[in-house]
């Protein structure tokens, strides 16, 4: 029997992409157990924070807001990756994207599904915390659409739902495609694949709506982080009420994820092996976005502390050399040196582009971008209009506790997620291979007369 | 309908604290002790802020009482998701307790920092407890909670003159920081009225309002000779 | 109605099948081509209805905003709050809510639609052979002609034969 034209290629894709979802070692489990119980101990220090109020925390009277509010940002900022990669790199036809797509839109659901977590667990009475929905009830309870915090409830549940879709939608064939080959658990990719049977019908149904999702997601994006900066910006606190905290939290976001999702893929490559998808053009291509942004990054910074400065009002001053030369000027060179001085040689300099560097340069950035997160929090808070209530802060171990938990559940959902999920979108890879080949195999004069 | 409004004569003030005192004693106050105090978890409705002006040895301490300004265009209203901090008929800003999911953004957008927060459940050390005011709620652990201007004795006051058919007479309600203070330093009352103690005090050329220029109008006016 | 399976190897001889069986009669929509991944090159359904996707999209998105704005008008007509002069909705929240919802209207228009026009989530037995879809997912193309007449099937499988399938069904 003669064999499919595409039998050997698609074979080896087969066994490195979907070797992870049925071969799990010792190592697999052991890193899953301690995952699970770094969440367990984020758990019950939640517990003990609802049982006892916030007082178990750092937080003060003026430092209302600190860490959680620091993670929630960080985590709305990571969740931008999988958008710009995914749909810019769709819409525009980029050709280098199609292993990575997949990684990045589940970084995007993930971090997504953390962020708001941490809105939650900030909240003094958390078990009302869904009078915030409007629905009617008896109480007369209404949700006040003009509190930003509504503003970013409505767009961050949109935005979850997209991203929630736009990773699923193209997930549809590869779910088909296992449930076909797969040796076991065929019956959750039969439930999930939905009767995919792949006609040509479909096939372009599909692609119509994954472009339809990039067009929708990719707005949808820039409103979250814009936003959720404006719970800073529209507040009339010194360093918060600035114009550009919208595009400046956009930037740092874009920033920080695809930090994030280079991270998650050089780990991917090194634990699944798969050196074969995740090449060096992919981290030298992405290396040079995040370089962009780094630069970007810099530009805003330099313009909003720049603006401050000169205009020399004496509660922006406070809060400004509070940053520079004050209590948090660790944290704020710290931001500085992670987010600019060292990225930028690493992804600068061809030689230092390898994957290693770039990995290396993403978790500066992460790091950074943390920092910056906090700087502009803690800052402002310490430091209220009236000069007499100069407040200070320094988180507890609680707060740590549950910000180790919570990158523990990111890990844990991401592993678990690529332990069920092929983590490379397997069609779209195939896809890349036959458009590769199109040119040689047909002329396009064969085609158009078949068609006719 | 009363336009409630304080006057705090800055030239009167000693920074004796009595208003303090008599706050926490009127509006059930917990006194959470040193620890969290320093921790910057105390509750103070009103406070005595210290201005030290001038060098060693010419020195100079002057006190501003600072409460909540009870603002018109308070910038604490728009930013509670839930509507528990809004703005009652009578022009007073107030919280409402069981509303409140505890997400302190009221108190992140207060120019004043006026606004308390319960860390914890409020607890009282013995023999405090007892002398709780019944006129007024306990509040309960993660609720924000500000200073009302005494909404309950304005409450008993209004009470009052309608039992007697009359209208509430200047000078009738009084805050317990105002009852307290032995400078009479605090005026309290309707601004409406142009010929209550407040509108007269408040047409003063000393009187001054905190944060005029951030357009919140704030209620509470401060008179200070300038110098 | 039987339905007759023939597996190829080469994008070329399955369409040069699907055009021999189309000249027999058989009507467009009886004949698919299933394949693990996109093949651009095969063309056998006129319109799949792609047009539909954006449209559900687009009237997604304007009955999630029309959802906002009313929401909006509903939240300032029921809340009877004296917020001492300042609006209980003003202009800008109601356009970022309008925001979401549009965006939300058009993720579920979105899903909606392909979800439908795609066949998809109908949750009946599909009467695909799983030995066939195994091939398919190893690179082959499989041809599926449903076919209505008893009199087609023999000519159909000749056809598909003649063509360079290696197994017909």
């Amino acid at each position: 029997m003669e064999r499919p034209l595409d039998y050997d290629r698609n074979h080896a894709i087969h066994r490195d992409l979907l070797r992870p979802l049925f071969e799990s070692g010792p190592k697999f489990y052991g890193l899953l157990a301690a995952l699970a119980s770094l969440m367990l101990w984020a758990i019950a220090c939640w517990a003990y924070q609802i049982y006892n109020g916030l007082q178990v925390t750092g937080y003060n009277r003026p430092v209302m807001w600190a860490s959680y509010e620091t993670n929630f940002v960080f985590w709305v900022g990571i969740s931008h990756a999988g958008t710009l990669i995914s749909a810019i790199l769709r819409v525009t036809g980029t050709e280098w994207r199609r292993p990575i797509t997949r990684c990045a839109e589940a970084i995007t659901t993930f971090a997504l599904m953390i962020g708001p977590m941490f809105i939650l667990i900030h909240l003094g009475r958390v078990w009302h915390f869904y009078w915030v929905i409007p629905y009617p009830s008896e109480r007369g309870l209404w949700p006040n659409f003009r509190s930003p915090l509504l503003w970013d409830f409505s767009c961050i549940n949109t935005y979850l739902l997209g991203s929630l879709t736009y990773l699923y939608l193209p997930m549809i064939p590869d779910l088909a495609l296992i449930r076909d080959i797969a040796p076991r658990r065929q019956w959750l990719y039969r439930m999930l694949s939905l009767g995919w049977r792949g006609t040509e019908r479909q096939w372009r149904l599909l692609e119509r709506a994954i472009s339809v999702m990039a067009l929708i997601i990719m707005p949808l994006a820039v409103s979250v982080h814009t936003v959720v900066s404006w719970v800073f910006a529209m507040t009339i606190q010194p360093m918060w009420h600035s114009t550009i905290f919208g595009p400046y939290f956009v930037v740092g976001a874009i920033y920080s994820g695809i930090a994030a999702v280079l991270l998650a893929m050089w780990c991917f490559r090194r634990a699944y092996r798969l050196e074969a998808y995740f090449k060096p053009i992919h981290f030298n291509n992405l290396g040079l976005l995040l370089l962009t942004f780094s630069f970007l990054w810099f530009y805003f910074t330099f313009a909003e502390y720049m603006t401050s400065w000169y205009g020399n009002a004496p509660e922006e001053l406070t809060v400004f050399w509070y940053k520079l030369v004050g209590p948090l000027a660790p944290q704020f060179w710290g931001m500085i040196i992670c987010c600019f001085i060292i990225p930028v040689p690493i992804l600068a300099v061809r030689g230092f582009r390898t994957p290693f560097g770039v990995m290396l340069a993403s978790v500066f950035v992460l790091f950074g971008m943390w920092l910056e997160r906090y700087t502009i929090i803690i800052g402002t808070m310490a430091n209220p209009r009236l000069p007499f209530n100069r407040g200070f802060y320094s988180p507890s171990l609680t707060e740590i506790s549950i910000m180790i938990g919570a990158f523990a559940y990111f890990a844990f959902l991401f592993i678990v997620f690529s332990k069920i999920f092929p983590i490379v979108s397997i069609w779209e890879i195939k896809e890349g291979y036959r458009l590769e080949e199109g040119a040689k195999d047909f002329s396009p004069g064969t085609v158009s007369e078949v068609e006719s | 309908m009363s336009h409630w409004g304080m006057v705090i004569d800055l030239d009167r003030c000693t920074g004796c604290e009595a208003c303090v005192v008599a706050c926490h004693a009127e509006n059930n106050l917990p006194v959470v002790g040193e620890e969290q105090s320093y921790l910057g978890r105390q509750f103070n409705w009103i406070r005595v802020e210290r201005i030290i002006e001038g060098e060693f040895p010419d020195v100079r301490a002057r006190f501003m009482p600072v409460l909540c300004q009870q603002c018109d265009e308070a910038p604490c209203e728009p930013v509670c998701p839930v509507y528990a901090t809004y703005h009652n008929p009578e022009g007073l800003n107030a919280q409402v307790y069981n509303r409140c999911i505890g997400t302190r953004f009221c108190a992140n957008n207060c120019p004043y920092a006026v606004r308390y927060f319960n860390w914890g459940t409020p607890s009282w050390d013995a023999p405090l407890e007892r002398q709780l005011n019944p006129d007024v709620s306990k509040r309960s652990v993660g609720v924000m909670e500000k200073c009302t201007f005494c909404v309950q004795r304005i409450r008993r006051a209004k009470d009052k003159a309608k039992d007697e058919n009359r209208a509430v007479r200047d000078g009738e309600v009084q805050p317990a920081c105002g009852q307290a203070c032995p400078t009479k330093a605090i005026t309290f009352g309707d601004m409406d009225d142009p010929g209550s103690e407040v509108a007269k005090l408040s047409r003063s050329r000393r009187a001054t309002r905190l944060l005029e220029e951030l357009g919140t109008k704030p209620r509470v006016v401060y008179l200070k000779e300038a110098e | 109605m039987i339905t007759i399976f023939g597996l190829f190897v080469h994008p070329t001889d399955a369409l040069c099948a699907v055009q021999r069986i189309e000249r027999l009669g058989v009507e467009q929509k009886n004949i698919e081509v299933l394949t693990a991944a996109p093949y651009h090159e095969i063309r056998v359904t006129g319109d799949a209805g792609e047009r539909t996707i954006s449209r559900y999209a687009v009237a997604g998105g304007i009955i999630g905003t029309l959802s906002g704005a009313a929401l909006a008008a509903g939240t300032a007509a029921i809340v009877h709050l004296p917020t001492g002069g300042m609006p209980i909705v003003s202009l800008g929240p109601v356009g970022i809510i309008m925001f979401a919802l549009a965006g939300l209207g058009a993720v579920t228009g979105t899903v909606f639609s392909t979800v439908r026009a795609a066949g998809l989530a109908r949750f009946k037995p599909s009467h695909d052979d799983s030995g066939l879809m195994l091939e398919v997912a190893k690179g082959g193309l499989l041809l599926a002609i449903e076919c209505g007449k008893d009199l087609w099937v023999q000519p159909i499988k000749q056809i598909l034969c003649d063509a360079g399938a290696y197994d017909v069904k």
